[in-house]
């Protein structure tokens, strides 16, 4: 968590969930259009998206996160990260608040596994508790996915 | 014209090839060493007439197979006797120019040589 | 000169730069050394000193940096002395050696400052070591004018002569004139040889060098010819204390004085040829306004020393280099130029992208914006793409000198051959190229190329030849390490693979030799005990291949024991645009690279069934006579398909999964797998397809789609981290309506299939020797007999050397053994009985023969009741299991079963009687009772 006083983030939703991510990792957010399918990829890989000329991955969170199986692509957003041509899915985007930091809990202990490897911290909202996930974590998955990766080749 | 450059070094192959390629010459082949130049000269002429070297310009000191050896090996062998030869050393060497010229070159460069340094010296040879 | 070839030379003269540097940098250690050890430094050492040294010379000789090649050339005289033995390593020496290296330091790296650079301290320093050479040429005498006439033995016409008159300035030629034949003149200067003349002083040039007249006039000849020389005339003559010669040669001045051993002052150029020549010769540095020099041969020589015919040319400086770009070499991130390169191909899809927009707008001067901008596309990407490039020289050049090295270390001699030395690698794979490769060719020294002698042994040349072959084919650069030597033997690889574990037992059996081969792939194969000195620790195959996929190539490896060994390096140009086929299955559309495409073939449904057939478990197709196994795409990918119902017209999606995923579950379960292969293929008879033949090596395979497109220029982007490990891609890429396609890897899919080309060309090959073997139908002739009643066996008549009619009371017996004489011998006769489950042979049937078999001793023979036929026939026996060991088969001829007997078993039967009976003590010899 980043050491100052307010913690800025964009909403969205995924199946049903409402998360969170902050915006300082957020390289920008567009809308989905078409992405190409990658046959035999592991599952959190949704496929690829061009921008602007540039390839980019799309990962899936839900399958990450261990959420309830993805149906096809209720998609409508991507969030892009800053810090590689990588992206991820959503239902829905929020807006952009911000939080005090003082009002933000770790995540308590009843969750899936999947979003205690990717998540940071959870926010007590209104609307519902918020998940708010770690672009880092969700970054190096490749390397922390034994079981869902490599699943179709030699 | 097929035209084989031998220079152990990449800079003076470089060089010279700029240089002929310039004047018009652009069928240049380049040999890293005596044995380089051997083999492609040989190579060459297994493949017919049609496919001999027209000239072979060369360095004199590199390892292995020297200039002047490369010289006599070409002027041993029937198919590629008579190919026009040019040195190009900084090697002054009396007995290495005596047998040289003794072999038969066409002409005798010494480094540095430049673009107009090699235009008249391939006019010499008659080349140009 | 215009900019651009300024910017060449420019160019030029950084790289002579950029090796100074690294000759300056491997030269100051060799002065260390030398320091260090003084009179125990070893000749390699001074050698490699003197080299560098020379090197540096002649470098700044091409950038025209005066002072350095001074320098280096005083330094070089040192180690020339050091070289010869004329001079010793004390520490003076190398003091002013390293003195004069730190001014050589400083002067490259401030090169292109102003002014001239003063080293005067470290050439006096260096000069010291030396003794002054006695270079000076005596003091010119004054000769009195003597006119010369050739000494011709036949007189020509007065005509016949043409008078040259010397141009030097040299008191020594001072108002002579001489005369030379005009023909011979003309020759000379048709052939545009410098014309000379020489002053030869019988003392210092001569009797000074012990030399006579006989041996300058030798070498004269051997290096031009002489068209004038008045060496007889000034025989004897006291006042005369030399001779002229008028020579033609193509040696410039220097050379000339160097062979002749004469000093410069004493020749010189004849009227008013090649005046221009001699500032050519002052250097490069002083043509600063001179264009052209006027090389035509004049027509005569009378021409008088007038000035010049053309105007001097206020031309630009045609200098190699000009001091002031004397340029610094830039260092460059390699990311940016990633960061470029990316922009680049980007540019390049941009401008496809535009291009119809353009073209449907064309007029005039669209069409010229549009050119214009195609020009500037291009150019901006090869540049930017040649950045990276370099030749695979830089890396490969350097090999010759390691093998050389390791091969003289251990006793081996071995050359090295490098072919494609311009073939162009990107920087970075060339680098990562450098560690393999070294590897490789170890191996190749170390294990592959044999002792001398023992290549004598084996007809070999003593000398053992490694060779790297780089070439570009299909968008990737190919690397080939072969070498003549021992070649690698599979059973050797399989058996140490077994021993370290790395096979289980089961499979030892059933590995081709190229499987075997592979083994050496395993990580655990090398261990470190076996690593000898040369082949350096910790590398073994595993992480050459390592490396090469790293770079996501692949390596492949065809040996032939005893004849030698190739590895085949294939590494794609990943930053390149490389031409592809666009395909399309299913929904998604797939990018082919062009050069491994042969061709394609349109197989239309229905037809198909017929033309795929089954072969060694995979699907194959046969194309002119070869046969290639196929691929369905959609299959390997599990691409879905919709199925269309025939009656409602509902699209129903087809839940298959792709080869390759129902592989990894039911590894286990081969039995499952080979359920649902031929529920496939009954469940899914073939449409219209495409077949896109592809080539791998030597192999060919074709690749299913259904639909393909046209041939694009396609930047191949490498596939990210979350998608790297898929085989079957090679990268992904962009279409021109921006859709993001997946670039197919050909070899990957050939792994991922499990394409067994070898078991097919087996299969194939098998079946058609076969076929060929029934084909040649060998009319066979087949002698039937019969021995008991109702019996009846054939044998080859080519098996049969004889038969003879045969009187049963002719029968000796002996106990069981029954012998005739024949020809004054004894003969044992045996019946099919004895052999086989028969009936006893029917000796008194009418005619009785004796068949002598070939093969067999003369003196034994088969006694038969009858012979009933010779029989032609073409039918292919085969062997028969339910028959007894002697008989092949069973034939029908006319109603009869015949046994056909098996020629070769039935003699090791009739073998093993014979020493039977002998072993039972009965000699054969004794026929008479």
């Amino acid at each position: 968590m980043k050491p100052n006083q307010n913690f800025q983030y964009i909403s969205f939703k995924l199946s049903q969930t409402l998360m969170g991510i902050d915006i300082l990792d957020i390289r920008e957010i567009v809308p989905c259009n078409r992405i190409t399918r990658v046959q035999l990829a592991p599952r959190f890989v949704l496929g690829l998206v061009n921008l602007r000329g540039q390839i980019l991955t799309i990962l899936d969170i839900r399958v990450l996160l261990g959420l309830e199986p993805p149906d096809t692509h209720s998609v409508s957003h991507v969030i892009v990260f800053k810090y590689a041509n990588v992206g991820f899915a959503v239902d829905g985007i929020g807006d952009v608040s911000g939080i005090d930091r003082e009002k933000i809990e770790s995540v308590p202990a009843n969750v899936t596994p999947g979003v205690q490897t990717y998540a940071d911290a959870v926010i007590n909202l209104q609307e519902g508790v918020m998940v708010i996930l770690n672009a880092h974590k969700i970054l190096s998955c490749a390397r922390t996915q034994p079981g869902l990766q490599r699943n179709a080749h030699e | 014209m097929k035209i084989l450059i031998v220079d152990d070094k990449a800079s003076i192959r470089s060089a010279m090839k700029t240089i002929l390629v310039r004047l018009g010459l652009s069928d240049i082949t380049e040999a890293v060493d005596g044995e380089d130049a051997w083999y492609r000269i040989n190579e060459a002429a297994k493949k017919g007439r049609g496919h001999v070297f027209d000239l072979i310009v060369s360095d004199m000191e590199m390892p292995g197979m020297t200039g002047l050896e490369l010289l006599r090996a070409v002027r041993t062998r029937p198919e590629v006797q008579k190919t026009p030869f040019i040195m190009a050393t900084t090697v002054t060497a009396r007995q290495i120019i005596l047998e040289t010229m003794r072999l038969g070159v066409q002409a005798y460069i010494i480094k540095p040589f430049d673009a107009d340094m090699v235009e008249f010296k391939l006019k010499q040879a008659g080349i140009l | 000169m215009s900019s651009e070839e300024r910017d060449s030379l420019d160019a030029m003269a950084l790289e002579f730069i950029a090796e100074i540097k690294d000759d300056l940098a491997g030269l100051e250690p060799s002065l260390l050394a030398m320091e260090q050890k003084g009179e125990r430094t070893e000749d390699d050492l001074i050698n490699h000193a003197f080299r560098t040294i020379h090197s540096i010379k002649g470098g700044a000789g091409f950038i025209n940096f005066k002072e350095l090649a001074g320098l280096g050339h005083d330094m070089e005289n040192v180690l020339m002395r050091l070289r010869e033995k004329t001079l010793a390593v004390t520490p003076d020496v190398v003091d002013a050696l390293l003195m004069g290296f730190d001014k050589m330091k400083l002067m490259v790296e401030q090169i292109g400052k102003e002014g001239a650079w003063d080293y005067e301290k470290e050439k006096a320093a260096l000069q010291n070591i030396l003794n002054p050479d006695q270079n000076g040429f005596e003091p010119l005498e004054t000769v009195s004018r003597i006119p010369s006439r050739q000494e011709d033995s036949e007189k020509l016409p007065a005509d016949a002569y043409q008078v040259l008159k010397p141009l030097g300035a040299g008191s020594v030629f001072q108002g002579q004139e001489f005369l030379v034949e005009k023909k011979r003149l003309d020759h000379a200067l048709a052939a545009q040889k410098f014309i000379y003349a020489v002053y030869v002083r019988f003392g210092t040039d001569l009797k000074a060098k012990s030399k006579d007249e006989g041996a300058i006039i030798d070498d004269m000849k051997s290096i031009g010819d002489i068209l004038f020389s008045d060496l007889e005339e000034s025989r004897g003559k006291k006042e005369r204390d030399g001779f002229f010669c008028v020579i033609s040669t193509i040696l410039d001045l220097p050379l000339l004085s160097q062979v002749l051993e004469i000093g410069k002052t004493q020749m010189t150029l004849v009227d008013r040829q090649f005046a221009d020549y001699e500032t050519l010769m002052k250097g490069v540095s002083s043509r600063a306004v001179k264009d052209k020099p006027a090389l035509k041969a004049p027509d005569t020589m009378e021409s008088s020393l007038s000035t010049a015919d053309e105007p001097p040319v206020q031309g630009p400086a045609e200098t190699l280099l000009s001091s002031a770009s004397a340029g610094q070499s830039l260092r460059i991130n390699v990311d940016l130029i990633s960061r470029l390169m990316n922009r680049a191909g980007e540019l390049v899809l941009a401008r496809n992208q535009l291009r119809p927009f353009l073209m449907s707008h064309a007029k005039e001067d669209n069409l010229g914006i549009l050119q214009n901008l195609d020009m500037v596309t291009t150019d901006i990407q090869e540049a930017v793409m040649q950045m990276r490039m370099q030749p695979v020289i830089d890396l490969m050049g350097k090999y010759k000198r390691v093998v050389r090295d390791m091969a003289r270390r251990i006793s081996k001699k071995v050359e090295f051959i490098l072919e494609g030395a311009d073939v162009e690698v990107d920087r970075t794979v060339l680098e990562k190229l450098a560690n393999p490769v070294t590897h490789l060719i170890r191996n190749c020294i170390d294990h592959g190329i044999e002792f001398p002698d023992e290549r004598l042994k084996r007809s070999k040349p003593e000398t053992g030849t490694i060779r790297i072959k780089a070439f570009h084919q299909g968008g990737q650069v190919h690397i080939r390490v072969s070498d003549d030597g021992a070649g690698i033997d599979p059973q050797l690889i399989l058996s140490k693979a077994f021993e370290k574990g790395l096979v289980p037992e089961d499979r030892l059996d059933k590995m081709t030799d190229k499987e075997k081969i592979d083994l050496i792939f395993l990580p655990g194969f090398t261990t470190s005990e076996e690593i000898t000195d040369i082949s350096g620790r910790g590398v073994g195959m595993d992480v050459v291949r390592t490396n090469i996929e790293s770079l996501r190539g692949h390596i492949e490896i065809d040996t032939v024991k005893g004849e030698g060994t190739q590895v085949h390096l294939i590494i794609p140009l990943t930053l390149a645009i490389v031409p592809s086929l666009i395909v399309g299955a299913g929904e998604s559309r797939f990018a082919i690279p062009q050069g491994n495409i042969k061709e394609i073939l349109y197989l239309e449904k229905g037809t198909v069934q017929s033309q795929v057939e089954n072969l060694a478990g995979s699907e194959v197709l046969r194309l002119r006579g070869r046969i290639f196994p196929i691929i369905r795409l959609r299959t390997l990918l599990g691409i879905t398909t919709y199925i269309e119902e025939p009656l409602t017209g509902k699209k129903e999606e087809e839940k298959r999964k792709a080869i390759a995923d129902r592989r990894q579950k039911d590894k286990a379960d081969k039995e499952s797998k080979k359920r649902t292969r031929e529920k496939d293929r009954r469940k899914h008879p073939w449409d219209s397809t495409y077949v896109i033949v592809l080539k791998l090596g030597g192999n060919l395979f074709g690749l299913c789609v259904d639909v393909f497109y046209d041939i694009e220029e396609v930047v191949v982007e490498p596939l990210s981290e979350y998608i790297n490990q898929l085989k079957c891609f090679a990268g992904t890429t962009l279409l021109g309506n921006g859709d993001v396609i997946m670039v197919l890897d050909v070899q990957g899919i050939a792994t991922l299939s499990s394409l067994k080309f070898d078991s097919i060309q087996t299969e194939e090959a098998r079946r058609n020797e076969a076929k060929e073997a029934q084909a040649k139908g060998e009319k066979r002739n087949l002698i039937v007999f019969t021995s008991g009643k109702n019996e009846y066996f054939a044998l080859e008549l080519k098996r049969v050397s004889r038969l003879e009619p045969l009187n049963p009371k002719d029968i000796h017996y002996t106990g069981r053994l029954k012998h005739i004489e024949h020809k004054g011998h004894a003969v044992l006769l045996f019946s099919m009985d004895e052999f086989l489950p028969a009936n006893e042979c029917d000796l008194t049937a009418g005619e009785i023969f004796v068949v002598f078999p070939k093969q067999i001793s003369s003196r034994v023979g088969i006694i038969t009741s009858g012979i009933i036929d010779t029989i032609e026939t073409d039918k292919l026996i085969e062997k028969d299991d339910t028959c007894p060991g002697a008989v092949l088969g069973k034939l029908f001829v006319d109603g009869m079963m015949v046994q056909v007997l098996d020629p070769d078993q039935f003699s090791n039967l009739i073998e093993q009687k014979l020493r039977k009976t002998k072993g039972a003590g009965l000699s054969r010899e004794n026929t008479d009772r």
